[in-house]
């Protein structure tokens, strides 16, 4: 869907985007990472067709971006990190101008409009207009903009930016529909926990060079070398600790708010036997969980933290 | 959602299509006219020029009571009143019309809504036009709402409805350049203050330069050579003179009619280059936007010289204006070439040519988009106006029975060969600016301080060497820089105040030739080291 091939662009004597290599199958959803100025949003613009790339290529669904720009532009949907928007005009409006825009027939327009709205949730503020909407509805409406024209792949720049948690929640919500529509979706952040539940790919980014791309379990688990268990427990939290260490298949424990994390490193799916250690000498066992995928603690280690 | 573009889908923008379905143009609308705000500023406008209408009608009135004229014929009170009426309107809307256009495109891009229209499938022309016409369209419900006040007016007396109708044409036409002149500064500058200041800068010059031709052909005869384009400032129309027939080239037709053509023309071609500056894209317009200019270099060409009956009442009684009429379109072939030096300069070398002359002159490139073969296309150009003009000239000659000056076709021909040559030497300047400098504005800013430092050095040196027909000046003093010289030499009258040169004034057709030759050569040989040596990569 999306090959990106050695592309680079320089501003003067500053590498903003170095000689990057991406590869996209159809539904992939990726979540591009990397610090603030690493280059995502350089990147981004190149695939748009809103930048000319210094030196390398982009593909889109097998069209040559920088070949055949007119014939991209209608293949994707892009959302800028900044964006504005017509203020004076009512959210239908809004979205006629770009249906039109796309050349979607005039007879479709309505229809379209109709279920893009509905899918954003924006259904109720059809007739406002798009100056009284709250930056977060903003939001959707330009993710509902993005949607118009059916495109196969999307570029969703930092699309949570700037937004409460809730309005965040429900942009999440949202692109988890459009995953199960099957589109396939390049969505960057620094933010790591957000892109944690939906992303199946991962490519972190610093200082214009790619760090590590892939699956998501597969970068965890080269990383971090192993799942965290979370155990909850009423008390003698430090006596399970020393338990745990003494066992050949954790690597290494601590504990905090009641709550010890081991680093399970044995047998994917075997990982009960920690359970029986601690239940033998009957401590008071609350849960016992994997911890939630914790994508900040790659981006830490895998980052150095520098700026660009 | 069942949506289906793809990108093939495209629709070839007719005309029609781009007003009828043009989303710039509907969304453009739909914030103007809505709400009190239209309304508001169309009663105003009706209101303001009613009252200039009445406070005219009243001093009108006043006067009469005291005139020994009261015949109703004589007093005419509805051709004063229009006068008022056109006048008051066309500088209303000079204020008007840049306030609409002036922003379009800058606008979009201060508010950061422009990368996201530049993605979608509409193509650059339409979003050009949509920004212009919406502009235009505007305008023209003020005109209309005036329709009542010249109702008025041809109720009084003393204007016929041809006249009203050639005048409103007129006004329309100069709108329509106008709100393509906006359009054409907010898509080359980025904010909207300084688009705004070139856009009524612009407007106010043209208003100005028209200004001075209608003048001229307002006071009968002899009339100008340019009376054709007399018309080109609206306000001239309401003087008497909206439906005064010119004759061009033995063809008699209505005055307007070359001023409304004029501006529509020179408003498509600013359209046409403000397009190629919308967004990043693989094609340039350098083919189209080479032979619009050529069209309307004909056209002014043609007109200039196919109205020349017009002098002297219609008889060419003086010899000499036969010569200042070659100056004249000699120096509109010149002036053209200037702005033809820019787009030069807009095309990007993408390859290292063995031999920059060979590229520079290829014919088979002259016709392509990117800068190859410019200079070929540039001294065809001339070669091709020059000799259009020569033909019609000759053609005159035999229509209305004048036989020329024997020597007038040798220096024709004299002269053709240095304008070539100048010409050459110039674009061969321009290809050095667009090799030297890696942003297209840089280039032709390159190309314009060449020119200006040329025509600089020249005035300088007249302004030292006091010229006069018996001494001579030694050759740095004359070094035949300006490229007007050979021009001035075949003006009878401007031999005499030729600085004197070890040459014949009449030859310095032949050193200008040589000099510019030698000038383009190693431009170009500087343009090839130059790009050699920056292995022919522009940055964007
Ligand atoms: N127009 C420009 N001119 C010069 N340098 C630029 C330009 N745009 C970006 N840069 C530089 O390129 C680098 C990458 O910027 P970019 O905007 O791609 O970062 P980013 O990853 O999107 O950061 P953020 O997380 O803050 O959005 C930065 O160092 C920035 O300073
Ligand atoms: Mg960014």
């Amino acid at each position: 869907m999306l090959r990106i091939e050695n592309l680079t662009k320089t501003y003067g004597k500053l590498t903003a985007v170095d000689n990057l290599c991406l590869e996209m199958g159809a539904g992939d959803i990726m979540g591009f990472i990397g610090p603030n100025g690493a280059g995502k949003t350089t990147t981004i613009k190149m695939i748009t067709t809103l930048l000319k790339p210094t030196s390398g290529t982009a593909y889109v669904n097998g069209v040559d971006v920088f070949a055949n720009p007119e014939e991209v532009r209608p293949l994707i949907g892009y959302m800028p990190d900044f964006f504005g928007m017509y203020e004076d005009v009512m959210v239908w409006e809004y979205l006629d101008f770009f249906a039109a825009a796309y050349k979607i027939p005039v007879n479709k327009r309505k229809g379209t409009i109709d279920d893009v709205l509905e899918l954003t949730d924006l259904t109720i503020k059809r007739d406002s207009f798009v100056s009284e909407l709250s930056r977060g509805m903003q939001q959707r409406l330009c993710l509902a903009k993005t949607l118009i024209h059916d495109p196969k792949l999307l570029l969703l720049d930092e699309p949570a930016s700037g937004l409460d948690p809730r309005a965040r929640i429900e942009i999440k919500e949202l692109l988890k529909e459009l995953r199960s529509m099957g589109k396939t979706i390049l969505i960057s952040s620094h933010i790591l926990p957000e892109l944690a539940d939906f992303c199946n790919k991962i490519a972190i980014i610093e200082r214009g060079k790619l760090v590590v791309s892939g699956d998501v379990e597969s970068i965890m688990d080269q990383c971090r070398g192993g799942t965290v268990l979370k155990v909850e427990m009423v008390d003698r939290q430090d006596e399970a600790c020393r338990i745990l260490d003494n066992l050949d298949v954790v690597s290494e424990v601590k504990w905090n708010n009641g709550c010890v994390f081991a680093t399970y490193t044995g047998t994917p799916g075997e990982h009960y036997v920690v359970l029986q250690a601690l239940s033998k000498d009957g401590f008071r066992i609350l849960s016992f969980t994997q911890a939630e995928v914790d994508l900040e603690d790659i981006f830490l280690k895998v980052t150095t933290g520098a700026v660009s | 959602m069942s949506i289906a573009t793809t990108a093939r889908e495209r629709i070839n923008g007719t005309l029609a299509e781009s007003i009828y379905d043009n989303p710039v143009v509907t969304r453009e609308f739909r914030t103007r006219m809505r709400g009190w705000k239209a309304f508001t500023v169309m009663g105003s406008y009706t209101l303001l020029l009613a009252a200039f209408l009445f406070i005219h009608y009243l001093s009108i009135a006043a006067d009469a009571g005291h005139s020994f004229q009261m015949e109703s014929g004589s007093l005419k009170v509805g051709a004063k009143m229009f006068v008022t009426l056109t006048v008051a309107q066309a500088i209303m809307l000079m204020f008007i019309v840049p306030s609409l256009t002036s922003g379009a495109l800058a606008q979009e891009v201060e508010k950061k809504t422009m990368e996201l229209l530049v993605l979608t499938t509409i193509p650059s022309g339409k979003i050009v036009f949509g920004k212009q016409f919406s502009g235009f369209l505007y305008a023209m419900v003020l005109l209309f709402c005036s329709a009542p006040l010249a109702g008025i007016c041809l109720m009084l007396g003393g204007i016929s409805p041809g006249e009203v109708m050639a005048t409103y044409a007129l006004i329309a036409g100069t709108v329509f350049l106008f709100a393509a002149i906006g359009v054409f500064w907010s898509a080359i500058f980025e904010k909207t203050a300084i688009s705004g200041v070139f856009t009524y800068g612009s407007c106010m010059f043209y208003m100005f330069v028209t200004s001075i031709l209608g003048e001229s052909a307002m006071y009968p005869p002899p009339r100008s050579a340019v009376f054709s384009l007399s018309l080109l400032n609206p306000i001239f129309a309401a003087y008497d003179m909206a439906l005064t027939m010119t004759k061009v080239c033995g063809i008699e037709f209505p005055a307007w009619i070359a001023s409304v053509a004029t501006e529509l023309i020179l408003g498509s071609l600013l359209l046409l280059i403000s397009s190629g500056h919308v967004r990043f894209r693989k094609t340039d317009k350098t083919l189209v936007i080479r032979l619009m200019l050529l069209a309307t270099t004909l056209i002014l060409v043609w007109l200039t010289i196919g109205s020349f009956p017009n002098f002297g009442g219609g008889r060419w009684s003086r010899a000499n204006s036969v010569w200042e009429m070659l100056a004249a379109v000699s120096s509109i072939i010149l002036g053209f070439m200037c702005i033809m030096a820019c787009p030069l300069a807009t095309g990007e070398p993408s390859r290292t040519e063995k031999s920059m002359l060979l590229y520079a002159m290829s014919g088979r490139r002259a016709f392509s988009k990117e800068l190859g073969g410019a200079m070929s296309f540039l001294a065809l150009w001339t070669a091709v106006v020059y000799g259009a003009f020569g033909g019609t000239l000759y053609w005159l000659t035999k229509v209305e029975h004048v036989s020329f000056d024997p020597q007038f076709w040798p220096a024709y021909l004299k002269l053709g060969v240095a304008l070539v040559m100048i010409v050459a030497g110039v674009s061969a300047v321009g290809m050095l600016a667009s090799s030297i400098a890696s942003r297209r504005k840089g280039a032709a800013a390159l190309v314009l301080v060449f020119l200006a430092f040329v025509f600089a050095g020249y005035t300088f040196l007249l302004a030292y060497h006091q010229p006069n027909e018996d001494t001579s000046a030694p050759i740095w003093q004359t070094a035949a820089l300006w490229p007007i010289t050979p021009i001035m030499a075949q003006c009878k009258n401007w031999d005499r105040t030729m600085p004197t040169l070890w040459w014949v004034p009449n030859d310095s057709w032949l050193v200008t030739s040589c000099i510019y030759v030698a000038l383009g050569v190693i431009a170009l040989s500087i343009a090839g080291t130059a790009l050699k040596k920056f292995g022919g990569v522009q940055e964007d």
